[in-house]
Order: structure tokens, then sequence, then C-alpha cells
């Protein structure tokens, strides 16, 4: 979905599938080894680093770091604000993008074409472009005070950069195409007889739609859920830049132990601990929906 | 159908205002940079007062950044060629039925880099890559806008491959083509939009990657988003909306790229079926 444009084209075929019986299996595994070394090697090895690196100290098992983490204040504080960030957005994201997402799925598909573009050019247009837009936009002589002081409403600039509702915007504005995708993807698969034989049995638009459509987009739902909120809790470049310093969040955190602390194995607890909501969110999400779920939703 | 129920098709006009102001919410930051772009105020105002080319002559009289583009340029070029190379192989592994289950747990193992969160993947890199000095170099860049790459092809050419019909592979082979033969003359011309797509999006993907870039890139091999990070951290400068413009402007120009690889993929299905 990401990265196809043929809105409104049915259901992917699925099933035929590639050299059946005379290639081994390990012809098969030999053409994935060499992706797979080099990712081992330098993605997820590096990231495995982080482990031993955040709780040993000179070769000795120490949970200092983490008590450290949680038994000051300032830091929970960030924690806290990072987790509240990042589920805000995550609702924000879902309350705008499924009316999207179903308009998509009910339109002509020459119309749903039209309105993929519009969501793919954001999607695709660089995230810095993006995020120094918002900087142009939210700072004090910018788009929005001009608007606001031109109206009268206010009678001087709002600070709203470096205030948790720019880094909100931002990541919101930024993530909202990968809640979209994933919703659509799943509604278009879903036959269209089935609300229209709800209300043919008496059931209102909206009761058809609660009880039909919206419980049969879960797995869209719950794949967009997943996407926003993992990757949310992991930006960067994003809330540096509109939240500074004012606005800190568990990624400004680390960077700030990292460069300007030099507390590597503090920097290392803080990426375990997000690492570990990750996968948190991913083992739920496997369980109930199956990981190779999400590739489907992303094509 | 459509007719006869016509009662239960009618769409509620809110659901198209809502969804009208989200898709300008979406939009509206890109349109507005790009006028700004062509003002010729010292500060940033919209809309502008007077007109004038300065920040586009700024970016290109400027040899940093005139570098940092050129860097861009190189490492995206290099880690499409390597990550479509592995991707491309791995996808066709993946999606062999001799793979089974196997498959699909290589499958998620080559997807996460597409999904785990980019701080953590930066600040690993950043302190193992320095371990082994490959902090500041090409290689160091190129090895990890791969990694970030792949799972992108792999995704692509999988769902594309899914889609080939599998009696045209067994054919070549009972007609004595050798596995690597009826994959080159017979799967691969198959999939050729996807290979193109691929291609691009790994294109992209390194050519836009900002976080581990920001770690491990030096004022040698700092790419475009890597110094426009960090001018921005200290200013908002115009000069940056001229860089948005053309980067703007170079999307617009995949965008139409992908209108004519979709168009020949369209293609491609009619003379299959």
């Amino acid at each position: 979905m990401i990265f196809s444009q043929n809105a409104g084209s049915g259901r992917q075929r699925e099933g035929a599938s590639l050299p059946r019986r005379r290639s081994p299996w390990i012809s098969s595994f030999a053409m994935i080894l060499p992706s797979l070394i080099l990712l081992m090697i330098f993605y997820f090895y590096p990231m495995m680093k982080l482990l031993p690196q955040s709780i040993y100290e000179d070769h000795a098992f120490t949970l200092q770091y983490f008590q450290h983490i949680f038994s000051e204040p300032v830091y929970i504080k960030t924690l806290l604000r990072t987790i509240w960030l990042c589920l805000a957005t995550t609702a924000i994201n879902f309350i705008l993008g499924y009316p999207v997402a179903y308009l998509l799925s009910i339109v002509k598909s020459k119309t749903a074409g039209a309105i993929m573009t519009i969501i793919l050019l954001s999607l695709w247009t660089s995230l810095l472009v993006r995020t120094y837009s918002w900087m142009v936009i939210l700072q004090r002589t910018g788009v929005v005070n001009s608007f606001l002081l031109a109206l009268g409403i206010v009678s001087e600039p709002v600070q709203i950069m470096y205030t948790p509702a720019a880094v909100l915007i931002g990541m919101v504005h930024i993530l909202l195409p990968y809640m979209i995708l994933p919703i659509y993807s799943v509604l278009r698969s879903i036959d269209k007889n089935l609300s229209l034989a709800a209300m043919s049995l008496g059931a209102s638009r909206t009761k058809a739609f609660l009880r039909v459509t919206l419980p049969l987009s879960v797995p869209g739902i719950a794949s967009g859920i997943l996407l926003v909120f993992i990757q949310s809790l992991g930006f960067y470049v994003t809330p540096m830049l509109l939240g500074g310093a004012q606005t800190l969040v568990a990624s400004g955190l680390i960077d700030r132990q990292i460069f300007t602390f030099l507390d590597w194995s503090f920097g290392s607890a803080l990426g375990v601990i997000l690492l570990l909501i990750t996968v948190l969110f991913l083992g739920v999400f496997d369980r109930f929906f199956g990981m190779d779920s999400l590739q489907k939703r992303l094509v | 159908m459509r007719t006869r129920i016509s009662r239960f098709d009618r769409r509620p006009v809110w659901l198209y205002i809502v969804c009208g102001l989200v898709l300008f919410f979406l939009i509206m930051p890109v349109l507005i940079i790009i006028p700004m772009s062509f003002g010729g105020s010292d500060f940033l105002e919209f809309p502008p007062s007077s007109f004038s080319l300065r920040w586009y002559r700024d970016f290109f009289s400027n040899p940093k950044w005139l570098n940092a583009a050129w860097n861009s340029l190189r490492i995206a070029v290099c880690t499409m060629v390597l990550a479509c190379t592995l991707g491309i192989s791995a996808a066709l592994g993946i999606t062999s039925k001799t793979m089974k289950k196997g498959g699909k747990v290589f499958n998620v193992i080559l997807l996460l880099p597409m999904i785990l969160p980019s701080i953590i993947v930066a600040i690993s890199m950043y302190m193992v890559y320095g371990q082994w000095k490959l902090i500041g170099t090409y290689t160091g860049m190129v090895l990890a806008h791969t990694c970030l790459a792949i799972p992108m092809v792999v995704t692509l050419t999988a769902a594309s491959l899914y889609g080939v019909d599998s009696n045209l592979y067994d054919a070549a082979r009972s007609l004595g083509a050798t596995h690597f033969t009826a994959v080159r003359k017979i799967v691969l011309p198959l999939i050729r939009p996807a290979i193109l797509t691929s291609m691009l999006f790994a294109f992209v993907t390194s050519f836009d990657e900002s976080v581990v870039s920001v770690f491990i890139a030096r004022r040698n091999t700092a790419t475009l988003p890597k110094l426009m990070f960090d001018s921005l951290k200290y200013e908002v400068s115009p000069a940056i909306s001229a860089i948005s413009s053309l980067l703007i402007f170079a999307t617009l120009a995949v965008f139409c790229l992908r209108f004519v690889i979709n168009a020949k993929k369209e293609a491609a299905h009619e003379k299959v079926h």
C-alpha cells in the first residue's frame, strides 16, 4: 500500500508461488543468506550490543543505569511524556485517518486515485522538508500566528514552537499515511454486499457500519496503530526540531546522554527500554494478527 | 444494484468535509514551502512580498550544500544497487515453495528494519560502527542505508512474485532450463515493473534517510538531510526553503516516473493474462 498506487483495484492474487519442486530448500536459503548476513552484522548485531552495554560495568553485572532512570523524576517525566505523545499521536491519527481510509474504499477509483496521490505525495516528501514546513508555519512570525493576528483572535503571537503541541502536530502529520494505508488496504477487500445485506435487513447506516464494516476492519486498524505507535516511539528529527530542549522526548534524552554527557551506558539503557516496549507491542500484534499480515498491508 | 437500493448508497456530506480537511492538512505544508522559497526578504514570510531567486542562487553557489547533494546522490545510488541485488535474491528465496514455514521467519527478520524505532538503530549503529571505524565513511553510510532499504525491496518484489504463475517457471524447467536460467529469462522479466519500483524506493529510502545519517555521517560524508538537520537546529533559515522546494520537485519527478512504471506494469499484466 505504501508502495503501490493502484487504488481501487481488487484484492491481490495470492497462492501461486514460484520455484516448486526441483530447487531444493538449500538453494532458496542460499538466496536469502546474503541479505541475512548483511543485516545480522550491520543491523541486528549493533542493536543487540545495546543490552550488554547497559547492564555491564567493567565486566560486572549491574542494574544501576536502569535504577538511575527510574529514580530520577526528570527521566521518568521524559519517558512518560514520550509515551503520552506517542499514544496521543496514535489516537489522533486513528480519528483523522479512518474517515479518509473509509472514503477511499467507497468512492470511484478515479477519485480514490486522486486522494491516494495526495497521501503518497505527503508520505514521500522528505521528512526534513515536512518538519521544516511545520517550523515555518508554527514559529512566532509564522503562518499560523500571522493568520491569528490578522483575524484579531490574539493580540500578540502565541508560542507554539517548542511546546508539546508543536511536536504532536508534526508527528501526527508525518505518520498519518501509515495509519490510512493499512486501514484502507483492509477496507477495500471487505465485500460491500455485507453491509448492504445488513441494511436491507433493517439496520441503519450507522449500525451497519458499527456492526459489520468496523469489526471487519480491525486487522487494518491494528496494523496502523502498530506502525504509528512504534515509529513515533523512536522519532528523533521531528521532536528535536519542533520540541527542542523544552519538550524533550526519549530520543532527545538519549541524544543528550550520548553526545553531551558521553554516557553510553545510560543512553543504551534508555534504548533498551524503548526496544522492550517495541518488542512487547510486536509480540502482542503477532499473537493476534501474525507478523506476516503486516507485510500484506504495506504493499 | 446501485439504483435499486440507492437509499443505502448515499454518502454522508460530513465525511467529505472531514476528509477534505484532513487531506488539506496533509498537503498544506508542502504547498506553503514552494511560494516561500521564491521570497526575497531576509525573513520567512507568507505570502512572500517580493519575488526573487536568491535562495536558489545561494544553494547553487554554496560548495557545502552542493557537496551534500552530491554525497546524497552517490550514497543513494550505491545503496540502490546493493539493496536491490541482495533484496531481490532474498525475495526469490522467500517466495519459493521449498521454503515452507522457514520462509515466514526469514521474512519477518527481513521486514524488521522497516519497523523498529529509528533512534535505537541510530545509537546502536553509532556505537558499533564507531568501533569498526565506519563513522564518517561512505562504506558505513551505504551499509547502514542498505540495511534500511532491503525490507522495502523484499516486500515489493515478494508481493509481485506471488502473482507470477508458477507454471511458467515449471514449463521452462521441463524444457531443460536450469533453475537460474529459468529465473533469469522467465521470472525476472515478468516482475520487471516491481524491480524498477524497488530500485526507486531503495534510492528514495537512502536519499531521505535522516536519523541514522545524523549519527554516523561526518562533515565530509554529510548528506542533505544531515546538513539540513544540523542547520535547522540553530535557526529556521529561509535558505532551507529553496532546498526543500528542490526536494519537493524531485519527489514530484519520482511520482511521474512511478506513473510510467505503473502503466508498464498494467501493460505487462495484460500481456500475461
